[in-house]
């Protein structure tokens, strides 16, 4: 039921986003186009407009929120602790290392495989070279602790940053486009990425639905867990690989957005959601819809240039979230 | 089936957990493993719980499992049905059936609505065994599963699993315990441990002695005979 509703809420944003931008399209003409009843009717410019700009970076958004708060939600379950985010990992800092080592190299801007530029192959790739350094290494430590996965991710995501600030000190010329890009944007979607973020992260989202029941086992322990057929390590190791990939293509789309993993689960824990399954359906559909209104206001708030959405996710989200902590006397209900 | 443990030897880093333990735990009964603190119970049951294969259906609550987490109570205990439910996450009616009869068992229907947070830590602990209740399996393995429930749950607790053995002969109990005299009132057999040994082991007035207990836990006791013939050891 609360699903159907934010569903619903979803739709609605979806589509007033579209109707607002550089020029205004009415919310019949919207109607219009997705229904495709009287489409002929509409202007050329708008089917362009709507299917080749507004759309794929509505979808885009909605796309990256929905990983990005499900993410969250999975990742504040496996290390039961209620600061965990995507970015704990290290995979986001990694992420924009290689984009910025694309960026600072010169083939940020190059046409590589399937047009996709250099700076999103290099964000790709850096984000999946961390994540294996960060298994590699937690995976020497015997795989004993799941904190040391978490720190090793810390740590690595410090060096990661490090370097980072390194290359752009050292390369002044290209500074604004790789701060640009660590702020967090969609302004770079385009209709065949966007269509690349479709096919890649609906069955990623999907297989981490179908195997979050089990997350909640592993809370009873691991000697449990393994009784009630859930292998600790093995989920672990599968769930974050999974996560870490969809990261990965959700870094390389929008650049570094934060605080949606962190207080969307949250947030759904607020609407008394607390089974893992819901909890990360609800998160992705509520991520949906705070990223598209984030985007929305990101880009009409100081037309025609354009905010940092992350700016906006942490002003929106966390006077909200601050509100509800407030209300709720979280502290209690923080607890994993 | 019964659970044999050969040899089994443990270490951790230099200091010896379990030295060469073998044991035969009996099918149909409720074990009781008593000992004093390090005396490498915890490490032996979950060492028995390791060695099982999925197929053969085990149950176990851990002693620390106790942490908050946040869900429903209901929920908390369906997870022992989680097997059965794995791939779409509906009950059956069997699984409802369980999982209301495990919060039966236990006294906790009152508080299925509640959330796991806001329980008591007695409170808790008698969710954890209505788990591993819902789980209906033929070993059901508990390390000191009495440690935060009052007199009364205690009893409540190990009369349902005496209750539960009696009823289905294909049932049988591990149960770490540190209350000696609750273990001589509900064990049908029970392994006294001492540094990572068995000292004694067999039906209970058999393996608790005086000596016995002496040695284990280096400490007098005394012997005392209630009017009804039961015996109760207390140390002096």
């Amino acid at each position: 039921m609360k699903a159907l509703v934010a569903l619903a809420v979803l739709l609605a944003v979806m589509a007033i986003s579209a109707c607002f931008g550089s020029s205004n399209i009415s919310l019949s003409d919207i109607f219009a186009y997705v229904s495709g009843v009287n489409k002929s009717s509409l202007k050329e410019s708008t089917i362009t407009i709507l299917g080749e700009i507004r759309f794929p970076r509505i979808i885009m958004s909605a796309l990256v929120g929905g990983s990005l708060a499900s993410i969250g939600a999975i990742m504040q379950g496996i290390f039961k602790n209620p600061m965990a985010d995507p970015s704990v990992l290290g995979i986001s800092s990694g992420s924009a290392l290689g984009a910025t080592i694309a960026i600072v190299i010169g083939v940020g801007s190059t046409a590589g495989i399937v047009g996709l530029t250099g700076t999103y192959l290099g964000a790709i790739i850096g984000a999946l070279v961390t994540w294996l350094l960060v298994w590699f290494l937690a995976r020497a430590n015997s795989g004993k602790d799941l904190n040391s996965t978490l720190l090793s991710g810390i740590a690595i995501g410090s060096i990661m940053s490090a370097l980072i600030t390194v290359l752009m000190t050292l390369n002044m010329k290209n500074m604004e486009q790789v701060y640009m890009w660590i702020l967090g944007t969609f302004s770079n979607s385009t209709l065949s990425k966007t269509q690349i973020m479709l096919f890649v992260s609906i069955p990623l989202v999907l297989f981490i639905i179908l195997l979050s029941p089990q997350i909640d086992v592993l809370k009873l322990g691991d000697e449990a867990a393994v009784t009630l057929g859930v292998n600790p390590k093995r989920l672990t190791g599968v769930i974050l690989s999974l996560c870490s990939i969809l990261l990965a293509f959700c870094v390389a789309n929008s650049g570094i957005i934060g605080f949606v993993g962190l207080i969307i689960p949250h947030c759904v824990s607020f609407l008394k959601v607390y089974k893992m399954r819901q909890k990360v359906i609800m998160s992705i559909l509520m991520g949906m819809i705070f990223l598209v209104v984030c985007d929305l206001i990101a880009r009409t708030i100081t037309a025609p240039s354009e905010m940092a959405i992350g700016a906006i996710t942490s002003l929106i989200g966390a006077p909200y979230f601050l509100i509800m902590i407030w209300k709720e006397g979280l502290v209690g209900k923080m607890k994993r | 089936m019964n659970i044999t443990i050969n040899n089994l030897t443990v270490k951790a880093g230099s200091s010896m957990i379990l030295c060469d333990v073998s044991h035969e735990f009996e099918n149909g009964k409720l074990h009781c493993v008593i000992g004093p603190n390090g005396s490498g119970k915890t490490t032996l049951v979950k060492e028995i719980v390791k060695s099982f294969s999925r197929k053969e259906s085990i149950a176990f609550v851990p002693q620390e499992t106790f942490g908050n987490f946040v869900l429903q109570v209901r929920d908390v205990i369906a997870l022992g049905r989680y097997d059965s439910t794995r791939f779409l996450y509906g009950e059956s009616q069997q699984d409802k059936d369980r999982i209301e009869d495990a919060a039966k068992r236990m006294a906790i229907s009152h508080l299925l609505p509640r959330l796991y947070d806001s329980l008591s830590g007695g409170e808790k602990q008698a969710v954890m065994i209505a788990r591993a209740l819902a789980q209906d399996a033929n070993w059901l393995i508990m390390d000191e599963p009495c440690a935060h429930l009052d007199v009364k749950s205690s009893q409540k607790a190990l009369s349902n699993l005496q209750d539960i053995i009696a009823q289905d002969n294909s049932k049988s109990c591990i149960v770490v315990l540190h209350d000696i005299n609750m273990a001589l009132q509900y064990a049908s057999s029970i392994v006294l441990m001492s540094e990572g040994k068995i000292l004694a082991a067999g039906k209970p007035n058999e393996a608790i002695t005086n000596e016995s207990l002496s040695e284990a836990y280096d400490s007098h006791f005394e012997r005392i005979e209630g009017y009804s013939g039961r015996a109760f050891f207390i140390p002096t």
